[in-house]
């Protein structure tokens, strides 16, 4: 219980940051999703049905207080990829390390691309174009980010020990 | 029978719970245009307006400073053109008191500082720290020194929501300078417009300024939009396909000014 409290309060602290501090993590226009990067990096440490229920909220809120074009596009894919990740997580536990990393990677790559491809679908701009503009550049911020966070709570775990 | 029910829900309930939210979510997807939902959204950016204020405030503090010695420059610049400016109104108002024309309605400027952008590159709409307590409309359009920015879609207390060029659904009628040509312009990707079925008989080429027609009741004419940088034969062979680059840049823009008819 504890531990969930802990959980939440750090889940609602990424998304205050994120509704709040969004603009100064701009770099050329591309802002990374520090919700997707805690949501990934807790599905090591929470319970499922509290990352579940997590990352439909959480979503919910992204969407509706920040200026996002489609509300219900962040909880319907974030609560899709917390349930992917939990499968993964579950079933590949005994697995490398870096095997649950790449899958992490590649989920954000395809969040991305997926989010950007619904939510400009009415747009003139082709796949490749959405890929290319948005995705790719929207991927490789995030995807940094959450490397470093992954290294470092690596770090820090190692320490404690 | 029920204690089948029972295992079933144990063993799947994840996957349970995960189709219940997703249908939570479609639900609310297929509801985007409905008013409870942009009214949650207005009260939650009436009612934190003093702390995204603030932390806007902050950040652009910092830029301000920059921005000051710039300014100061290009003023010193634009008094020597102002007093030239000065004698050519003079002289048009006489010209104008001559011919009896009347004047055009007017614009004030109110002045706003951008509180919230979207998350995403393509940003359609902008959160604004003015509403209606200060008199802003609905349809009131958005201007920043270097050409349109948006028109204001809704309106609360001490805040707006802006409808940006770079809105997809965001389309413009325009004319081409100097050549007069007239079209629409839409949103096209990063920092581009498109403007089509402009007929070829018309000389374009690039470097050339897309401004406000004027045609339409909510923008006047002559702001600038920004400039053709590729024009392109459509496929019948009769018209041209227009790309340009906006003037305003959409990723930087912290500050803009509300233009209201008087």
């Amino acid at each position: 219980m504890k531990n969930n409290i802990l959980k939440s309060t750090i889940l609602i602290f990424v998304l205050l940051i994120q509704i709040f501090f969004n603009e100064y993590f701009v770099i050329l226009g591309i802002k990374p999703d520090l919700i997707l990067i805690t949501l990934l990096i807790m599905a090591l440490y929470a319970q499922p049905i509290f990352l579940l229920l997590m990352a439909f909220i959480l979503g919910l809120m992204q969407d509706w207080f920040m200026l996002t074009p489609l509300i219900g596009l962040s909880p319907l894919l974030k609560t899709i990829f917390a349930y992917i990740i939990i499968k993964f997580t579950q079933n590949f536990r005994l697995y490398p390390n870096i095997f649950l990393f790449t899958i992490n990677i590649l989920l954000i790559l395809l969040y991305f691309i997926l989010y950007n491809w619904i939510s400009l679908s009415t747009s003139r701009l082709s796949f490749t174009e959405i890929l290319i503009q948005n995705s790719l550049p929207e991927f490789l911020y995030t995807g940094v980010l959450f490397i470093i966070f992954n290294f470092l709570i690596l770090y820090y775990n190692k320490n404690r020990e | 029978m029920f204690k089948k029910i029972i295992d079933f829900i144990y063993d799947y309930y994840l996957s349970i719970i995960t189709i219940f939210l997703v249908i939570i979510s479609i639900s609310i997807l297929f509801q985007n245009n409905h008013k409870t939902v942009n009214n949650i959204r207005l009260w939650w950016s009436d009612t934190f307006f003093p702390i995204q204020a603030s932390i806007t405030n902050t950040k652009n503090l910092k830029s301000a400073m920059k921005e000051n010695h710039f300014l100061r420059q290009k003023l010193v610049r634009l008094n020597i053109k102002v007093s030239q400016y000065k004698n050519l109104e003079k002289e048009n108002e006489r010209y104008r008191k001559i011919l009896n024309y009347k004047q055009k309605s007017q614009f004030e400027l109110i002045p706003t500082v951008i509180l919230a952008k979207g998350p995403h590159k393509n940003i359609n709409t902008i959160l604004i720290n003015k509403g209606s307590l200060n008199k802003i409309e609905k349809n009131d359009i958005v201007v920043d020194p270097d050409g349109l920015v948006g028109k204001i879609i809704s309106v609360n207390n001490k805040t707006s929501l802006v409808q940006l060029v770079t809105d997809m659904n965001f389309f413009i009628s325009v004319k081409i300078l100097p050549a007069d040509a007239k079209g629409i312009l839409h949103y096209y990707g990063g920092n581009q417009f498109v403007i089509e079925d402009i007929p070829n008989s018309i000389s374009i080429k690039s470097g050339d300024l897309v401004v406000t027609s004027g045609f339409s009741d909510i923008y006047p004419s002559m702001i600038t939009l920004g400039t053709i940088t590729n024009v392109k034969e459509s496929p019948n062979g009769f018209t041209y396909i227009l790309k340009g680059n906006l003037s305003v840049d959409f990723y930087k823009i912290s500050e803009a000014l509300i233009l209201k008819k008087l």
